[in-house]
């Protein structure tokens, strides 16, 4: 086989730009720390970054939501433990006003007493998140209640229908409250009515209606405290879900990396055999350009 | 020669074909037998443009050759804009069109803020062709972000809409139903890294034919300088033999004029 300058020269030449494309393309991943920047790299492992880079986005979006769930309910949960005790206070009120020895001045500082306690109730059901009323089912933008020129409340303005929010797939929690559930439940009246008879009950002495009353503010304690223990168990049930998108976070983030980004002891080591590569071709073109029979003559 | 280089160069835009004329010269054709240079005519290779898509048209003396263009970069080039990016168009057209059809069927299902019925949330498309360029939020939307149709009744507060446009993320509504939207872009991403990874590799070992041949061409037309040097060795000993010939015969002849004196 002949061996001429042209041909040693073409076959150095194209070993020199091997190990050069190499040694460059091996700087790249441990300067980046990532093994495919484009498609071409790896399809597969880039079809199967896209994916897990929808997983992570379409988590987060879970995450934000259970985390915006969680302060509502929580909100929620700490106005039912007002409301519970607002209601306690009533019924405390009441009975003290149905004694044999009340006297009417006494009546009338329970009743303003009591009056003091509706109005705490009112506005407990007035609360809201962020501009949105928690007591008025999905009607967020309206108040649930509102009161008329004469001091009385009005009907409920909101809707039995509560918002719900996705915080995992196939997942949903309740994240606000049909106010007149809590308000009337099956009672022909509702709280702040039943009040307001209480109130007048109590300055005109009548046993029997303050006796009715104090049952209404009985059965409102209970529809509170189911519906807090309701909110409870959503906060729980967020809260698990929360760790479980958590933890599928943290799986699908681990799988992008695998797909990704290169293990760098390993780039290092490939870098430094490039390396080694690249000199000794060079050092190989060094050689075999000196010798020539023309060197020898 | 440059004969060779010319030729070298031509044959890396186009498939050509040469006859080796006896004066010395080449007939170069080119697809099927177009000829480019006979004897001492040169013919040209037209470029021209027109409808439907006014892309580059190659002609020779008027005839369309476009599809004759099966080797070189022209033929590469031709490959990538008439069959891969069409396909490629197609798959995105399709993800586009389908995405805007889904949305806006969920959308117009719902009721925005003010209690009206949703419109279309991106503009109406008349067809998957040219979804992904055309694919725009509506005039309206986009002007009067409340008129979104989040809530599936009027109650303002309402998000049934809104999770159900969120679900769309894990509908399968794409390849007849069998692939998601993150599916469908995935597999696309994968046919485009494939693609180019398989031309690339398809280069290369070309790249490491056309060398090889080279080599072989080398070894057979190149110049060895240990065995020019060799060479020169041998003639020059022989032209110092036959120089010293002479150099014996003269002398001789002169030790025979001289004895007859």
């Amino acid at each position: 086989m002949r061996t001429t300058f042209n041909s040693s020269f073409m076959n150095s030449a194209a070993d020199l730009a091997r190990t050069a494309e190499d040694l460059a393309r091996r700087q790249a991943e441990v300067s980046s720390g990532r093994r495919i920047t484009k498609p071409s790299d790896d399809p597969s492992a880039s079809s199967g970054s896209v994916h897990e880079h929808g997983e992570m986005a379409a988590l987060d979006r879970y995450a934000q939501t259970a985390d915006t769930a969680t302060a509502r309910l929580s909100i929620v949960d700490s106005v039912l433990s007002d409301m519970l005790d607002q209601l306690t206070s009533a019924k405390t009120t009441i009975l003290s006003a149905r004694g044999t020895n009340v006297t009417a001045t006494q009546r009338a500082a329970l009743a303003d007493q009591l009056s003091g306690l509706r109005d705490a109730i009112f506005a407990d059901y007035g609360t809201s998140f962020n501009g949105n009323y928690l007591f008025s089912g999905q009607a967020a933008k309206t108040a649930p209640y509102t009161k008329n020129p004469n001091g009385t409340t009005s009907a409920y303005a909101g809707t039995a229908t509560t918002m719900a929010v996705d915080v995992d797939r196939n997942t949903a929690v309740t994240v606000s409250v049909n106010g007149e559930g809590l308000a009337r439940g099956t009672d022909s009246v509702d709280i702040f009515a039943a009040l307001d008879q209480a109130i007048t009950d109590i300055r005109a002495g009548n046993a029997a209606g303050m006796a009715d009353a104090g049952s209404a503010v009985e059965r409102a304690f209970g529809r509170a405290t189911s519906a807090q223990t309701a909110i409870g168990t959503s906060i729980n049930a967020v809260e698990i879900h929360q760790g479980r998108v958590a933890d599928l976070r943290r799986a699908s983030e681990g799988r992008a990396d695998g797909l990704e980004k290169v293990n760098l002891a390993e780039a290092i080591t490939r870098m430094s055999q490039a390396d080694t590569a690249y000199r000794a071709a060079l050092g190989a073109i060094g050689t075999t350009g000196r010798k020539t029979l023309m060197d020898y003559l | 020669d440059d004969i060779g280089v010319a030729l070298t160069s031509l044959s890396s835009l186009v498939n050509i074909s040469t006859i080796a004329r006896a004066g010395g010269g080449v007939d170069v054709t080119y697809g099927n037998g177009h000829p480019l240079v006979l004897d001492a005519n040169v013919y040209s290779l037209d470029v021209s443009s027109g409808p439907p898509n006014f892309f580059a048209r190659l002609q020779s003396a008027g005839t369309d050759v476009t599809s004759e263009m099966t080797g070189g970069s022209i033929a590469g080039l031709l490959q990538t804009r008439d069959v891969l990016m069409p396909g490629y168009a197609d798959q995105l057209d399709t993800l586009a069109y389908t995405v805007a059809t889904q949305v806006n069927a969920v959308h117009q299902s719902g009721y925005d803020m003010h209690g009206a019925t949703g419109a279309a949330f991106f503009t109406p498309l008349a067809s998957a062709a040219g979804a992904a360029s055309a694919i725009s939020i509506s005039a309206g939307i986009a002007a009067d972000p409340s008129t979104i149709a989040a809530g599936a009744t009027a109650t303002p507060g309402d998000n049934g809409v809104a999770r159900q446009l969120a679900n769309l993320r894990d509908a399968r509504v794409m390849t007849g139903g069998t692939a998601t939207f993150l599916d469908s872009w995935g597999t696309f991403v994968y046919q485009v890294g494939a693609d180019s990874r398989a031309a690339s590799d398809e280069h290369g070992s070309r790249a490491e034919i056309v060398s090889q041949m080279e080599l072989m061409r080398e070894q057979v037309s190149g110049v060895s300088l240990d065995e020019e040097a060799a060479n020169m060795m041998k003639f020059q000993r022989a032209y110092e033999a036959n120089a010293r010939f002479f150099q014996v015969i003269d002398s001789t002849l002169e030790a025979l004029l001289s004895l007859g004196r």
